[in-house]
């Protein structure tokens, strides 16, 4: 390639370096920290939804009122006794009663470099969710999407206990961020 | 030296040399300076482990080329004319080196990445074809094509017999 082609080439580039503007490195850094921010609060919203939905999935009602719970489907109990009622629609407590989990998805999870802490939160889930399933539970496995979701969102104990009880497809997981639940419900729950 | 003063410096080395480079590839230098930007926000989030790499700046590179392409998928998808008129803002630009964007976007986008990183980035054959992830022969092919294209641009290579017929010769 001849030389004037360089020249060229370089002529751009100074363009480039008389005209372009770019943000300092510190503001980017603090875009990047926003960012994690914003998307670990969305995790806990939607894990907040997971918690929610096994606990309300043993009070579904085919006219679509959730009762308070009265489960033990979360590992901390007292987070589960939920201050009133939740209405969703016949749609949303179908799916949402449809959650739990298998000694399948627990083996999948805990090649995920789980904590030890972690992955005994998932058991405990598991005992539980079997108990809400009892003799109906079928053999759902985690899909890869939901399990890159569990480890991309660095979880609280508490968060992935919440999470290991609802085998929710991503049709499940919309369905409960369109529930449009309050902070409160959220936290009442366990979220 | 902290984390952050590393990257600081990193980014202070480095983001104007891929601003260039990318823009090259774009000929939009308000979309590589977006796409350059957001490269090194990622970058900052794994900063760690991309340090230890053997090329970061490589990998910037990568990034902020594939957002750009993600953003032309996207706005061919939306059909947006509006983003498509603004290619042609790039006011001060002498008409030499407006001609010379103009042909650069009229390649392929495979040929016109080779072109930039051989020529404008410096890397060799087998660095572009490292970077791009084709084989050597390959990279030889695109460049080869790419300079036919723009032969007409440059006196010394203008053995076409017409501006047009060269770009059409690449697009093939």
């Amino acid at each position: 390639m001849p030389e004037t082609f360089s020249t060229q080439l370089a002529g751009l580039a100074e363009y480039a370096d008389r005209n372009a503007s770019l943000a300092p490195a510190a503001a980017l850094r603090g875009r990047a920290a926003r960012r994690t921010l914003r998307r670990r609060g969305g995790a806990a919203a939607l894990l907040g939804g997971g918690a929610l939905a096994i606990a309300i999935s043993l009070g579904v009602t085919n006219a679509g009122v959730v009762m308070p719970a009265h489960s033990t489907a979360s590992s901390s109990p007292e987070s589960v006794q939920s201050p009133g009622t939740v209405r969703l629609t016949a749609y949303q407590t179908t799916v949402l009663a449809k959650a739990h989990v298998t000694k399948a998805n627990l083996a999948v999870l805990k090649k995920m470099h789980l904590t030890p802490l972690q992955i005994k939160a998932l058991g405990v889930a598991y005992r539980t969710a079997q108990q809400i399933a009892g003799a109906e539970s079928g053999d759902k496995q985690l899909t890869v999407a939901q399990i890159a979701s569990v480890v991309k969102v660095k979880l609280t104990v508490a968060q992935l206990a919440a999470l290991g009880y609802a085998n929710m497809t991503v049709a499940q997981i919309e369905a409960i961020a369109k529930a449009d639940l309050t902070a409160a419900q959220l936290a009442a729950l366990g979220g | 030296m902290t984390k952050a003063d590393d990257f600081d410096m990193f980014y202070a080395a480095t983001s104007r040399r891929l601003v260039r480079q990318i823009f090259a590839m774009t000929g939009d230098l308000s979309e590589a300076e977006d796409a350059v930007q957001e490269a090194y926000i990622r970058a900052w989030r794994r900063w760690p482990r991309i340090r230890a790499y053997e090329d970061p700046e490589g990998w910037l590179r990568v990034v902020a080329y594939r957002i750009t392409v993600n953003s032309w998928q996207k706005a061919r998808n939306r059909l947006t004319a509006h983003r498509a008129g603004r290619h042609h803002e790039l006011p001060g630009l002498s008409p030499d080196l407006v001609a010379l964007v103009s042909a650069l976007r009229k390649i392929p986008e495979t040929q016109r990445r080779a072109i930039v990183l051989h020529h404008l980035a410096g890397l060799s054959v087998e660095e572009v074809a490292h970077e791009t992830g084709a084989p050597t022969g390959t990279v030889k092919a695109r460049l080869a094509r790419g300079r036919r294209a723009l032969a007409p641009l440059v006196s010394e290579f203008d053995d076409s017999p017409q501006p047009g017929a060269a770009i059409a010769a690449a697009q093939e």
